[in-house]
């Protein structure tokens, strides 16, 4: 989904650095292209690290076939440590690694599980005894290692997640959610969650500073889901919702809050149109170039038009000094989306010379005429 | 336009980039394909040595055959 590509590419960069030990301000450069160019590169970068390793760890991994599972997770933690013994792990059958890792104290599983093959998390996952899944799962919220959560998040059986979900923070949920391997899932976890805990782990999003991971969540559900968390995010206390978008104005984040502010009622969307941050020009004319980027003009007139008069001529000035193909795109998108029912009102606050310019566009004499 | 750093990195990566990541500018090229080099050689790091350790915890019976495998 292209608005989500933004957040989609910081959590893909996140991973990338995680498996390269990278910082991922090194990194940074990933964020800007193409998202499933970022998530080939993750794909690759799994493959070659995990599929050419040294011949020495296959000669372990077929040598802890010849001893008890017991013996095998006493060399797993004694001789090989975490790393080399997750690295083993993926060389066993996933039944043979599952029978090892029960018998292993689950802050060395969880530790290793940062360092497991991701390809073999379902295999191994589906056949964990589900009190040892629930601790190791535990275990990696209290340890912070979001993204070995969002590895294995998505592989992990309802009754599972229902015993997890209350014993992990808000904040958590909200970072594994960012980090989930399988957003096909992230609806069927939120719909586990109930409405009182999503509002919560949404409520949680000012606190920890995690807008930008609430926003990927909420790309990532569709249909009731999507519109059930913009709602519960545009009820936050004004001041809340204040410094969300200011984070969304600071990271250029406006195609992944703007599509939610579409699916709000007026009510709710006038609330956020009433925000003090909405009546700064800086701020403002961020969100017209970001329209006029991603084309999200359905998406932002109908905010625009709930906005304060002085807001709205922000607004309008802004389009009218947009260069000439900008405001040509601007007029054909308008056109084709029907949407000059909107625009005219803010035409009617540009000054002449941005008037002049809207009425000599092709699209617009069409339109009139 | 890269010139070394390419190859380089699609032999670290044991495939081509993507193309969009293949367009990057040679440091960043290179980074990423020394930070592949250096993540391997730290994966192999002390293997030699945590073959040694496990052998010790095999129970005497298994020693033999596991040694056999380990260091043939």
């Amino acid at each position: 989904m292209a608005n989500m590509d933004k957040l989609r590419n910081r959590a893909e960069t996140q991973k990338i650095a995680r498996l390269l030990g990278e910082d991922p301000d090194r990194l940074r450069f990933l964020q800007d292209l193409p998202a499933d160019d970022v998530r080939t590169l993750r794909e690759q970068t799994v493959a070659t690290l995990f599929d050419h390793q040294p011949e020495m760890l296959d000669r372990i991994a077929k040598a802890t076939r010849l001893v008890p599972a017991g013996v095998a997770a006493a060399i797993s933690q004694k001789a090989l440590g975490p790393r080399l013994a997750a690295a083993v792990a993926g060389r066993l059958e996933p039944p043979r690694a599952a029978d090892i890792i029960e018998k292993l104290p689950v802050s060395f599983t969880a530790e290793s599980c940062a360092h497991l093959d991701p390809r073999r998390i379902p295999g191994i996952v589906d056949r964990l005894d589900e009190n040892l899944l629930v601790r190791i799962s535990v275990s990696l919220a209290e340890r912070g290692d979001h993204i070995t959560m969002g590895r294995f998040v998505g592989h992990l059986r309802d009754h599972a997640l229902e015993r997890i979900l209350p014993q992990v923070g808000d904040d958590s949920v909200l970072r594994a959610g960012f980090a989930i391997d399988r957003p096909d899932q992230l609806g069927r976890i939120i719909a586990l969650m109930g409405p009182e805990r999503l509002a919560a782990v949404i409520a949680s999003a000012t606190a920890d500073g995690l807008w930008p991971e609430a926003l990927a969540v909420a790309g990532m559900v569709t249909g009731e889901q999507r519109a059930a968390i913009a709602t519960l995010a545009a009820r936050r206390p004004q001041a809340e919702l204040d410094a969300l978008v200011r984070v969304v104005a600071d990271q250029g984040l406006w195609e992944s809050l703007l599509p939610l502010v579409a699916l709000l009622d007026e009510e709710d969307r006038r609330a956020v149109a009433v925000l003090p941050s909405l009546r700064e020009p800086d701020v403002l004319g961020g969100i017209v170039q970001a329209v006029v980027v991603t084309g999200l003009w359905a998406e932002f007139l109908p905010l625009a038009g709930l906005l304060p008069e002085e807001s709205r001529k922000v607004v309008a000035d802004a389009a009218g000094r947009l260069a000439d193909g900008e405001l040509d795109a601007l007029a054909r998108e308008v056109d084709k989306q029907d949407l000059w029912e909107l625009v005219l009102p803010l035409v009617a606050l540009m000054d002449d010379t941005g008037k002049q310019r809207i009425f000599e566009l092709p699209a617009f004499q069409d339109q009139s005429g | 336009m890269s010139t070394a750093a390419l190859p380089y990195l699609t032999t670290e990566l044991n495939a081509p980039p993507p193309d969009s990541v293949a367009q990057l500018p040679e440091p960043q090229l290179q980074l990423l394909a020394d930070a592949l080099r250096a993540e391997r050689a730290r994966r192999a790091e002390g293997l030699g040595e945590a073959a040694e350790e496990a052998l010790k915890l095999v129970p005497g019976i298994a020693r033999g055959p596991v040694r056999r495998i380990l260091f043939r």
